[in-house]
């Protein structure tokens, strides 16, 4: 299972994240409602990992914690050693919705955080067309987001995110929206990138193809209340090129996650059903 | 702490807390009013206190040239919106059937909304003197705007699916008024009468303030040069609480039909 | 390009009509003293120029105008993003807002003579009240429905509240706001139109008084004319700034 192309992991005990027992719940009209119970996980340094799971499992609650725009109810969160409190200026997020603003060029927009810290602006916009480059925009530097298509609007929110180099990325959903070329396309960039600049990247994914294609490790989620219902370690080639993707083991991998995933897809479903004949 | 963006399942996050937030305001406004009255800060008379404009209402109540006035006002309105109110109606719904007409005139129309009705004053007296029929033609022209405009843009706004599917059963044109559009347009008509309420009553109330023997707006331009600042704010207090009303039961009144319309 | 029949139509209309007024009134069909004839009411206007200061009165209106636009503006927004800020006060005061906006509390109009003595101010500040409404209410809207997505791309990025107000909720709420605005501009004009006209308070709308207490039918029209002809500008200017805002 290991072929001679395969990349060297990196020690499982140089967890760059770490998630010890985390809950978290919410107060609602209904009662308590648990979105996470008892999640522990790590993810090495520079590793990629996706978390998979049905809708309303609680994934996007892990991307809300880890990114310090949710507070857990128990557990511990660790970044790179230290707990998080609060958003970090070593963490980059990208948002399931467009967030491109739509009063900025794509030069400002991907210029902002950059803007923030007071970088002059010469640097910031030299910076700025960097990531532009390598997300693959240029040219399109003086568009406004309403001029470009909902994938393009996304590489600038990427791009965006990248530009301050955070140690720590995390992605929610990002190309739920887009069409499949288009996110292949995408994906393809992603792990480009990734391997250019090395941060650590926690993807948030419905997506069973995308998540073999780009991670290194996969964490399946349970239904509500979301629990870590297995890991899977993808032990592929990089670069996933479309020989990798079309390969007997790529498939096995997307059948044995489909496998875990299959059953909380349909608590899920069942549930969805049967709120909508209340 | 908390995330400011996430949706936070609270329970009756203040959905009944405004009324209490506003009774605070209102309490708060009133007693400002009282504060800046008793101080002296404004030349006496111009800021009388909140007890004397009551009293002063209370007296206005009890006369019965008032309630002579009051009706003068209210005729006046009434006739301005029932005119207005049709005229603008029907040109308004012209415009939203046919986009011919609506390409052709519905700018000016939409331009010269902007103007100061009042400016027209002079020109109604011409045509019918200083009496009611002057103060009725000035609602009505004010009136006419906002009613064009708002069913147009209602009937122009009616799923052009339901016209399509009564065409295709023959509907008459009276089938087609009665059972399409004008279920369609009750929205836009609700938005349209209120604001051709509020608009007509501005203007009719003004131009009796300008030139009248009689109506509220008379009351109140016969206080002012009276300096009898009581009664003036009782005449507007008792104009505005009456407006508000009117509103809030226009409101609950078209809301609620147009909701039975749609079951 | 052809021009649509319907363009061509809603131009030719008019003159037609006007073109029809002229021989009815002069046919006796419409009595002149109810209805002047078009061509006296375009004679009038030279007239207007020379001997009533016409174009300065434009000016003067419009000059009340722009101040009373810029106080609303500055007002209305500090306003409505203090009603943005304390949610609950403003979710509270917006139907209070409203009321007082819809109500013809225009009738204390004499009022602002009596606080501010007969001279601008009265009438820039009957003016400002007239336009602030609009701008309040769409101002504490846009800033209360900012996408969420942008404030956390904000939040993500630890910045300050301050940066956050400028640089993201700000921008965000813009066109919003930026509706209000033209709405506040045109009530405040039209406040201060019809306060020169109810109190001979000199500008446009004094002038329509002044003229119709001459009893000079054709000036008066004229001089109405002129008054439509600002608002109607000013309204088109400003939906042409909001389309150039995009």
């Amino acid at each position: 299972m290991q072929p001679a192309t395969a990349i060297k992991r990196p020690d499982e005990g140089d967890a760059y994240v770490a998630f010890d027992n985390v809950s978290v719940s919410f107060a609602s009209p209904r009662g308590t409602v648990t979105a996470l119970e008892d999640i522990t996980f790590s993810i090495p340094r520079s590793s990629f990992v996706s978390v998979i799971g049905p809708s309303g499992c609680g994934k996007s609650t892990i991307f809300n914690v880890l990114g310090g725009l949710l507070r857990q109810t128990s557990g511990t969160v660790r970044v790179d050693g230290s707990p998080v409190s609060g958003a970090s200026k070593g963490a980059g997020l990208v948002f399931q919705e467009d967030s491109a603003f739509p009063w900025r060029t794509v030069l400002d927009n991907v210029a902002f955080p950059l803007e923030l810290r007071g970088i002059a602006k010469d640097e910031r916009h030299s910076r700025a067309r960097e990531f532009i480059k390598l997300v693959g925009l240029t040219g399109f530097e003086g568009k406004y987001p309403s001029e470009l298509s909902g994938g393009m609007r996304q590489r600038v929110s990427l791009a965006r995110t990248l530009v301050t180099e955070p140690a720590l990325l995390l992605m929610d959903e990002p190309f739920a929206a887009l069409d499949e070329q288009t996110r292949l396309l995408i994906g393809d960039k992603i792990s480009q990138i990734h391997h250019e600049l090395k941060q650590t990247t926690l993807l948030i994914t419905h997506n069973i193809t995308e998540a073999v294609q780009l991670s290194d490790k996969v964490l399946v989620m349970t239904y509500r209340p979301g629990r870590i219902k297995s890991v899977i370690d993808i032990d592929l080639p990089w670069p996933r090129s479309s020989e990798v993707v079309g390969s007997e083991a790529f498939g096995a991998y997307v059948g044995r996650i489909w496998q875990d995933l299959r059953e909380e897809a349909s608590r899920g479903l069942e549930d969805a059903s049967r709120g909508a004949a209340a | 702490m908390d995330s400011i963006a996430l949706d936070r399942p609270g329970a009756g996050n203040g959905m009944a807390r405004p009324a209490y937030m506003q009774a605070l305001m209102v309490i708060a406004a009133i007693l400002l009013w009282e504060v800046l009255a008793r101080s002296g800060i404004f030349y006496h008379g111009v800021f009388p206190s909140i007890l004397v404009i009551l009293s002063a209402l209370g007296r206005l109540l009890a006369s019965a040239t008032f309630y002579w006035h009051l009706g003068v006002t209210v005729m006046e309105v009434l006739l301005a919106l029932a005119i207005g109110g049709v005229v603008g109606g029907v040109v308004g719904f012209l415009f939203g059937v046919s986009s011919f007409m609506s390409r052709a005139f519905e700018n000016y129309v939409y331009y010269i909304s902007a103007t100061p009705k009042i400016i027209f004053f002079p020109l109604v007296i011409t045509w019918f003197g200083i009496d009611s029929g002057s103060k009725i033609g000035l609602g009505a022209i004010a009136a006419f705007f906002p009613m064009c405009l708002n069913i147009a843009t209602g009937i122009r706004g009616i799923n052009p699916i339901w016209v399509r599917v009564a065409r295709s059963y023959r509907a008459s044109f009276w089938q087609m008024l009665w059972k399409v559009y004008l279920p369609g347009t009750r929205p836009a008509l609700l938005t349209a009468l209120r604001l051709a309420l509020a608009v007509t009553l501005v203007s009719v109330l003004l131009a009796e303030t300008k030139l009248a023997k009689n109506g509220l707006g008379f009351l109140v331009d016969g206080a002012y040069s009276r300096y009898d600042m009581p009664t003036m704010y009782a005449l507007i207090l008792f104009i505005f609480c009456v407006s508000v009303g009117i509103n809030l039961a226009l409101t609950r009144w078209i809301g609620e039909t147009s909701q039975q319309s749609f079951a | 390009m052809r021009p649509s029949g319907a363009l061509v139509t809603g131009i030719i209309t008019p003159f037609l009509f006007l073109y029809l007024l002229e021989l009815a009134i002069g046919a006796g069909l419409i009595s002149r003293f109810a209805v002047p004839f078009p061509s006296d009411v375009l004679a009038a206007i030279p007239g207007l120029v020379r001997d009533n200061n016409l174009l300065g009165r434009f000016a003067s209106t419009l000059g009340m105008a722009s101040l009373a636009g810029l106080l609303i503006c500055t007002l209305g927004v500090a306003l409505g993003a203090f009603l943005a800020r304390f949610r609950r006060i403003g979710i509270a005061a917006e139907p209070l807002v409203g009321a007082f906006a819809a109500s013809p509390m225009v009738l204390a109009y004499a009022l602002f003579l009596v606080f501010f003595g007969r001279n601008f101010v009265a009438a820039v500040a009957f003016a400002v009240v007239g336009g602030l409404p609009p701008v309040i209410l769409k101002t504490r809207e846009g800033l209360s429905t900012v996408r969420p997505v942008f404030l956390n791309v904000g939040r993500s990025l630890g910045i300050s509240s301050r940066q956050m107000f400028f640089k993201i909720e700000l921008p965000a709420a813009l066109p919003t706001i930026f509706t209000g605005v033209r709405l506040g501009f045109v009530f405040g004009l039209i406040h201060l139109i019809a306060f020169e006209f109810l109190l001979n308070f000199g500008g446009l709308g004094g002038l329509v008084a002044e003229l119709a207490e001459l009893y000079n039918p054709p000036a008066t029209m004229a001089a109405m004319l002129f008054v439509i002809g600002l608002s109607a500008m000013v309204f088109f200017v400003l939906e042409r700034a909001q389309r150039w805002i995009r």
